[in-house]
């Protein structure tokens, strides 16, 4: 019963990631062809995918659905605290609010909204933020009822699994993010519409920048606590053994999400000092990560590991997420962090770390607790098959991304300078492939057969 | 061998080395890169070793940790986060102060256009500078947040409204390079890109004075228009008949005025010459004596052009000339 929502969610959250989808594809396709989509479309695109993806898909897509499926299941409890279908309602009329709001007032300001650009057009704000606040409350309801159900149930903070640990962990950064979140929305559309309030005036650009992401890196950034919540479980599954030195791994979440509230800074261009503090609390994260690492590399050592599509998926978690993590290397870096800043190495960086690791992690999921919440079975064969297309495919359309980036190629340019078409031609490939990857996965779950007898391993 | 063949082609993930800054900033991205290959390897490739090679494997019971590894392998991620920090941060350090005597240039931008201003008043749409000098660059910008990118010197800085961003490089290499903006700032964002060409000293300096000369090519009155706003004359004059601080040029030019003492005056040549070089020396009735004497700012020649632009804009002009 609580699989119901669970799944009306599922089917949302992916439509809205087909939706961001669709646009990236549009936008590549506009950028290839020269300028003959106007430039001004293009940026709509380019900002209603970054909105899109950010607050309509990888914040909620991990919480609601293994939340509502898994965690009932890990904390051996009949059902939620709440049945969550109040927050669903937010959560589809405010996408909904968003989609409107592209059709009868697009907003161009990119999705960070950084003033006094998205100041301009008076009013063009208010449907978008309308939606985006009802999308925020829905995240802050969806975190109180996981933080309740999780006070309710007998099992303690250390002996629940992994999952649940992070989910628990997470619904405080989606209930604080997400009233954080909703204020700086209206305090926006208040500055754009009215031109009233703290971020209309003088010095908005600075603090704007400092609450927006102040509320979005817990947000956003940590959507991989979660992630990693389901990597760490699904690797004790396929191991058939309980994670090496587990409470580590928990201690080091808490930590994780601890130091997301306090690593904002690392995306603005700060001054001397303060960019020098928020570059340090880089290295702070170094030891929980590293834990975390040490607890997977160690479990995985300790016999045999079982060899399903799940499998594929969490290989392609170390390599894509890894690949994300690492290059937080180089924006933390002073000197080389300011000259990448808000080029495509930005780009590459947050879609490794986003959808080589939040939506690799889901598909892990997905993949290793199929059959346990639906009682039917995916083609082995065919995951696996899928699991290679969506990697190399990820990484085909993303590494070039990196060496754009390097290159000195700025971020959301519609037109593909001289010099750059070959690394954007092969992105566009990985794109496909990546895309081709996806599709199959999702036809192997919609074709899932009911019973163990027929259609797999073929 | 293998690492300088991968150093090799690693090296063309960036533009050309223009600066000092740029050749350290590489190397430390090397650097970390290297690290990083390393850490990635060693993860990754322990797991997939561990997927492949434990087929079949009884499985190790208990729960015990390694420390010694465990430690270990900690210690090896704090050093690598430290190492990435601590990489060239004397290099950025360095950025952060300009050398004292560092040549200026003013830039302005706004959507979606650059605007360069060199220390004689002359101001281009291409950035040019010399080689083997330490520039800096005072950035303002006149709308929304713009950046300013010159991938060849890694130089890219954030231009934030009501406050004045500097930035500061020495080139060291002669050629056109690409500046443009790295920060979103609408429609047409994307054309928002110019060329930053360096020269050698001498030829820079060559550049500016005929570059500079603003006579070259124009009317001299469309010199004295540009001298005008050059010169913040428009801060007390128009040229539209209103009145500022002080007169409007509009109709000035052989038109007769009282001056304080009680003297008419009509305004020729040799008086705008004494108004713009001695102000205060007779002052028109109505006004104070408030204005800047411009002697050894003007020359005769930017005077003169002036003059010309006055009678241009004048019906008593062939009352004044004599
Ligand atoms: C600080 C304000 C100020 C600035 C800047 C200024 N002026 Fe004046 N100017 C005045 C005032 C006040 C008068 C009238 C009193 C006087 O004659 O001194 C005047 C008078 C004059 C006159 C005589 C006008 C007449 O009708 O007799 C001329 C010519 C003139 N200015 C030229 C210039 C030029 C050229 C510049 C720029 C290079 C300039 N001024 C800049 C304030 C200014």
């Amino acid at each position: 019963m609580n699989n119901n929502i669970a799944f009306k969610y599922l089917g949302l959250t992916a439509a809205m990631f087909l939706l961001g989808g669709l646009l990236a594809a549009f936008m590549k396709m506009g950028a290839g062809s020269g300028d003959s989509t106007s430039h001004a479309v293009l940026n709509q695109m380019l900002t209603y995918h970054g909105v899109v993806m950010s607050f309509l898909f990888l914040i909620p897509v991990i919480p609601t659905f293994f939340g509502f499926t898994m965690l009932p299941k890990q904390l051996k409890i009949e059902k939620m605290c709440c049945n969550g279908k109040p927050g669903f309602t937010l959560y589809s009329v405010g996408s909904l609010l968003v989609i409107v709001s592209a059709m009868k007032f697009a907003v161009s300001t990119g999705w960070t909204f950084t003033p006094p650009y998205s100041l301009i057009d008076g009013g063009a704000l208010a449907t978008m933020s309308v939606g985006l606040v009802l999308v925020a409350l829905s995240w802050a309801m969806t975190g109180m009822n996981f933080i309740k159900t999780v006070h309710k149930s007998e099992v303690g903070f250390f002996d629940m699994p992994m999952l649940s640990v992070s989910l628990y962990l997470n619904s405080y950064l989606m209930l604080i993010g997400g009233l954080i979140f909703s204020v700086v929305i209206v305090l926006l559309s208040l500055a754009n519409a009215f031109g009233i309030g703290p971020f209309a005036g003088q010095f908005s650009t600075t603090l704007m920048q400092n609450s927006f992401w102040f509320a979005v890196t817990p947000l956003l950034f940590f959507a991989l606590i979660p992630a990693v919540g389901i990597i760490s479980d699904v690797i004790a599954g396929l191991t058939n053994r309980t994670l090496v030195s587990k409470k580590s791994v928990t201690w080091s979440l808490a930590a994780l999400a601890v130091l997301s509230f306090a690593s904002w800074g690392t995306h603005i261009d700060q001054g001397k000092t303060l960019g020098f503090v928020f570059s340090a609390m880089g290295l702070l994260t170094a030891v929980p990560i590293a834990l975390i690492t040490y607890s997977w590399i160690a479990t995985l050592s300790r016999g045999e590991v079982s060899c399903q599509p799940a499998t594929r998926f969490t290989v392609a978690f170390l390599v894509s997420c890894g690949i994300g993590i690492l290059s937080t290397l180089f924006t933390n870096n002073m000197s080389i962090g300011s000259y990448l800043s808000s080029t495509m190495f930005t780009t590459a960086q947050i879609h490794y770390l986003m959808v080589g690791g939040v939506v690799t992690s889901v598909l892990a999921g997905l993949h290793f607790w199929w059959t346990d919440i639906t009682g039917k079975e995916i083609r082995v064969s065919l995951g696996k098959l899928s699991g290679f297309l969506y990697l190399v495919g990820l990484n085909i359309s993303f590494f070039p991304q990196i060496i754009m980036g390097t290159k000195g190629l700025p971020q959301g340019l519609h037109t593909i300078p001289v010099g750059f078409e070959t690394l954007n031609w092969v992105s566009s490939l990985g794109f496909i492939v990546l895309s081709l990857g996806l599709l199959l996965i999702v036809y192997n779950f919609i074709t899932s057969t009911d019973t163990m007898s027929s259609g797999h391993s073929d | 061998m293998l690492n300088f063949l991968a150093l090799e082609s690693i090296s063309s993930w960036f533009p050309p080395e223009a600066s000092y800054q740029a050749f350290w900033m590489d190397k430390a991205f090397l650097g970390i890169l290297m690290a990083a290959v390393f850490a990635f390897v060693l993860v990754v490739g322990l797991a997939i070793t561990f997927v492949i090679g434990n087929r079949g494997k009884v499985a190790i019971e208990g729960q015990g940790v390694n420390q010694l590894a465990r430690g270990l392998w900690v210690l090896g991620a704090i050093l690598l986060y430290y190492f990435a920090f601590s990489s060239n941060f004397c290099g950025f350090m360095d950025t952060t102060q300009a050398p004292y005597g560092a040549y200026e240039i003013d830039v302005t931008a706004s959507q979606w256009d650059w605007e360069f201003t060199y220390p004689g008043g002359h101001v281009t749409d291409t950035l040019h500078v010399a080689i083997d000098r330490p520039i800096r660059l005072n950035m303002q910008t006149e709308d929304v947040v713009h950046s300013l990118l010159i991938p060849a010197l890694r130089v890219n800085q954030a231009i934030i409204p009501g406050k004045i961003s500097r930035t500061w490089f020495q080139a060291d290499m002669i050629d056109t390079f690409m500046l443009r903006s790295s920060k979103y700032s609408g429609e047409k964002y994307a054309d928002m890109h110019t060329a930053m060409i360096t020269h050698s000293p001498a030829v820079f300096t060559e550049w500016l004075e005929a570059a500079g000369d603003i006579f070259a090519g124009r009317t001299l009155s469309e010199v004295g228009e540009i001298l005008y706003t050059r010169h913040g004359c428009a801060a007390c004059h128009s040229f539209d008949g209103s009145k500022r601080v002080g007169p409007s040029f509009l109709d000035m030019y052989g038109n007769t005025f009282d001056t304080k003492e009680g003297v008419a005056v009509t305004v020729d040549d040799a008086y705008i010459k004494e108004s713009i070089l001695k102000p205060n020396v007779s002052v028109i009735d109505g006004f104070d004596p408030v204005m800047t004497p411009y002697e050894g700012i003007l020359d005769d020649r930017e005077i003169e052009a002036l003059t010309e632009w006055f009678k241009s804009m004048s019906s008593f002009a062939d009352q004044g000339e004599k």
